[in-house]
């Protein structure tokens, strides 16, 4: 009661909330197209995920199609490939997890230490750009490069240092390194975006005064630059943590060969080929829906214990 | 007496010269449509280049004065299964499709038999016999009689005819021959001193690659060249190891030595093979790119001399130095033929092919048809004389003439284009039409009709690929091939699901870059395991099922 006298009665705060959007109205305007985005292709495809639970027939559509129970689900829990390809996927997302979530932290500090902004504005623009590459045409490159007949790489090992030509991209023991390595390249410069913006809103202060008491760099970027940024880490972590099993399907794809799939089958190449290729769409709904499951379970447990430990959650 | 037998006979005569035409389907009225336009897609991987107009194109423009129909084809770039998969889910569907139907398990078929079961595509046996061009399509000896009754009529269709079998020739003639094989550098078989049609074994293969390793040849650019390689996703490897298997099959079931059934990939030659691939992969003799290869850089290998064997169809090799312009300038290294290879009994390799295909392409037309009299009316037209002529010569006086028996011929002009593989002139002739609408013809007796089953053949073949379909002609196999017995197993679904996903593929290829034959075989065992074992062992299920069956037919192909 005493809660509803100090934020009005529903009425009253009904008719708040209404002047405060006509008041913003242009905001609102800008916020649209983003719900109009959200609500016609992430929501209403939603209820795609019956196809999980029937026995998909083309002239039935989604809704008419007979059900068939957690058939699907069953079958993927007793295939073959269930453990391999959840190791896989869980094996390739932490070690870009490990290795690729704290590249752009490191790049972000490393350019907020320069000082020639001419410099660092160069630095940026250069990192950034690999992000706009499409997959298919790094593979491409990452490819030429490194081929075994006459590669930059080989060449180099074996003109140089007569060493054997080594087949990077087809052997199985250098899958890990180049799908990690790829995936810092590609992204690391786009990922500081975010950094470099949360360490502008470290106080000035801060600095000046840890720098009166004769803290190198280091010491500032050690206490001061981290610890302001942790909450947009701790977020960003906790968020990465629920994409655990998306180990980039487009990278994998692309770099599966034949000596390497033992290790590069992700569930999601799994669905594509065991599931859509072959028009098993309720396969690959149960499969994708399972995924999706258990990503969630994932980020509330991080959320959960990013809250407890370090007071900083989404929610 | 004399008179009247005479006279009947003269009759007869008159009415038969007046028949025969109608039976080419020439001569007959043809229906005009007004302006019905329509859309096909080529349903196969690797796409269809269109003319620049689908439309206001020459033989477009031909076709419409005529009948009024005018149809633009458009090519995919992705797995058929999948594109025919996407299409029926998603309801978005042109007017017709035309796409691979090998029938059986084949992936393609499964789609387009789930299609026709769930009224997806319009059924034809009520119309098709108005249509003098289409209708010998399901004939025997045009189709296998097990393809008809297993694929094309199969019993859960209760009757309807769904799919349109073409690229089906109709006579031995008119069977392509895609000259496959394993072809080396001249310049380096020459160096070697090599007898190559001495090379018939594996193993004889082996000590040839291990022969141009060791002999350190260079490509045109100086780099070591590779033994062997392949087209895309290693299309042609298989051409290097024929010899593991006994003889050409016509299914995957083997007979062993007790009169069982077997599958080929439980049984030992197939092992043999996978560990002969793997030592050609480890000791460098393979190309180790070439399973995940894209035919722009297998041409490249090839045309630059950087592979020296090179695998699949003979035109494939000899067109890339062609289009990359070292046909002209680095004569030396064009690829000359190794053997032919035999097969384990130790026959020369042929073309194996059934009295009448026993899976080819297909054309459908989905329940969205605009119009399928209109569609049916345009393929009828296309696989007369006259529509073949057009669409695949051209014009009169301007792309070609008749010769003295009466056959077209291209012009002189378009002959020599096509000797030197020159590529402004495909272009020129598909934004004009030609050879654009040539694919769907059914039951072709181009060679019958012309003396040549494709334009500038009969003048303008390259030498060297017709030698070699002399070494390894075309055999006709007659019999009914042992796959047939799936189509009434009644765990279909399962078997579906035990084969989906290219599991034996990834097996295979896993085992050959394997560190070590033991994890070679490791690999093959489990992949074995699961085949028994799989989808409620469902395989055993099946090769059980073979097995009844096979007392009831005295003519099987296995």
């Amino acid at each position: 009661m005493t809660r509803q006298v100090a934020r009005g009665t529903p009425k009253a705060q009904t008719a708040a909330a209404r002047s405060r959007i006509l008041r913003h109205s242009a905001v609102y305007m800008m916020l649209l197209p983003a719900v109009v985005w959200y609500a016609v292709f992430c929501y209403q495809p939603m209820y795609g995920v019956l196809l999980a639970f029937k026995d998909y027939k083309f002239n039935m559509g989604i809704l008419r199609s007979p059900w068939v129970g957690l058939k699907y689900f069953r079958q993927f829990l007793f295939a073959t490939e269930f453990w391999g390809v959840i190791k896989n996927t869980v094996v390739i997302s932490a070690l870009k997890l490990v290795c690729s979530f704290p590249a752009p932290i490191i790049l972000a500090l490393l350019l907020n230490e320069v000082q020639r902004l001419k410099f660092k504005r160069v630095v940026q623009t250069v990192s950034y750009l690999p992000h706009f590459v499409s997959w298919v045409v790094v593979y491409t490159l990452l490819t030429i490069i490194f081929t075994p007949y006459g590669g930059l790489v080989n060449s180099l090992r074996t003109q140089t240092f007569g060493l054997e030509a080594v087949y990077y991209m087809g052997e199985k023991q250098y899958f890990y390194p180049m799908a990690v390595l790829s995936d810092i390249w590609k992204g690391v410069g786009w990922g500081t975006i975010v950094y470099l913006s949360a360490i502008t809103s470290v106080s000035p202060e801060l600095y000046e005064a840890a720098i009166v008491d004769g803290a190198g760099r280091m010491r500032c970027a050690w206490h001061i630059t981290l610890p302001g940024i942790r909450p947009t880490i701790s977020i960003l972590f906790i968020l990465a943590t629920g994409g655990i099993l998306n180990a980039n399907t487009d990278q994998i794809l692309l770099m599966q060969q034949p000596a390497n799939m033992s290790i590069s089958q992700i569930i999601d190449t799994y669905v594509l080929k065991i599931g859509i290729r072959e028009g098993r769409f309720g396969y690959a709904t149960a499969i994708g829906l399972f995924k999706s499951v258990f990503s969630a379970a994932l980020m509330f447990m991080a959320n959960s214990v990013s809250k407890r430990v370090g007071e900083i959650s989404i929610w | 007496m004399t008179r009247k037998i005479l006279s009947t006979l003269l009759a007869l005569a008159m009415l038969l010269t007046l028949a025969a035409p109608l039976a080419l389907g020439e001569g007959t009225e043809l229906k005009h449509y007004g302006d019905v336009q329509l859309t096909l897609l080529y349903v196969w991987n690797g796409g269809k280049i269109a003319p620049d107009d689908t439309y206001n194109n020459d033989v477009a423009k031909a076709i419409r004065e005529k009948i009024g129909v005018t149809v633009a084809i458009e090519g995919i770039m992705m797995s058929e299964t999948e594109k025919l998969n996407l299409i029926f889910a998603s309801g978005d569907m042109p007017d017709i499709l035309e796409f691979p139907f090998w029938g059986g398990s084949s992936g393609e078929s499964i789609v387009i038999k789930k299609a026709a079961n769930e009224g997806m595509l319009l059924p034809l046996e009520d119309v098709i016999d108005n249509y003098p061009n289409l209708s010998d399509a399901w004939d025997v000896g045009v189709v296998s009689q097990k393809f008809l009754e297993t694929d094309l009529n199969d019993p859960l269709f209760n009757g309807h005819k769904y799919v349109i079998p073409n690229e089906t020739p109709g006579s031995i003639q008119d069977i392509t021959h895609w000259a496959y094989g394993a072809f080396v550098r001249s310049d380096i078989a020459q160096a070697l001193g090599t007898d190559l049609s001495a090379v018939k074994t594996p193993d004889d293969v082996y000590n040839f690659l291990k022969a141009i390793k060791e002999g350190g040849f260079k490509d045109l650019n100086g780099n070591d060249v590779i033994p062997a390689s392949s087209f895309h996703n290693g299309w042609g490897v298989d051409q290097l190891y024929i010899g593991f298997e006994e003889h050409p099959y016509f299914s995957d079931y083997r007979l062993d030595a007790e009169g069982n059934v077997t599958y080929r990939f439980l049984e030992q030659p197939y092992l043999d093979q996978v560990l002969f691939v793997r030592k050609l992969v480890s000791e460098g003799l393979l190309d180790k790119e070439c399973f995940t290869t894209t035919d722009t850089l297998a041409e490249q290998k090839t045309a630059n001399g950087t592979v020296a064997v090179q695998t699949a169809q003979y035109s494939v090799s000899l067109n890339a130095m062609k289009k990359l312009g070292t046909w002209q300038t680095n004569p030396e290294i064009k690829f000359t033929p190794i053997g032919p290879l035999a097969y384990g009994d130790g026959t020369t390799k042929v073309q194996a092919e059934l009295n009448g295909r026993n899976g080819t392409h297909g054309i459908a037309f989905p329940v969205t048809n605009k119009n399928l009299e209109a569609s049916l009316a345009w393929f009828d037209f296309i696989n007369s004389k006259e529509g073949v002529i057009l669409t695949e010569y051209g014009f009169e006086g301007d792309t070609f003439y008749f010769n003295e028996a009466g056959q077209p011929r291209w012009t002189d002009e378009l002959i020599a284009g096509k000797v030197a593989g020159d590529e402004a002139q495909t272009v020129m002739l598909r934004n004009r039409g030609i050879r654009y609408y040539n694919i769907p013809l059914i039951s072709s007796e181009r060679y019958l009709w012309f003396g040549e089953t494709e334009p500038g053949n009969a003048d303008g073949a390259e030498p060297l690929i017709e030698d070699y379909k002399k070494l390894s002609p075309i055999k006709l196999y007659d019999g009914y091939p042992l796959s047939a017995v799936f189509s009434t197993f009644d765990r279909q679904d399962d078997y579906n699901a035990l084969m989906a996903g290219e599991r034996e593929r990834v097996a295979r290829e896993s085992a050959y870059f394997a560190e070590t034959d033991e994890e070679a075989i490791a690999i093959i065992e489990e992949y074995r395991e699961y085949l028994r074992t799989g989808e409620n062992a469902v395989l055993p299920a099946l090769l059980q099922h073979v097995q009844e069956q096979l007392p009831t037919r005295d003519d099987w192909l296995f």
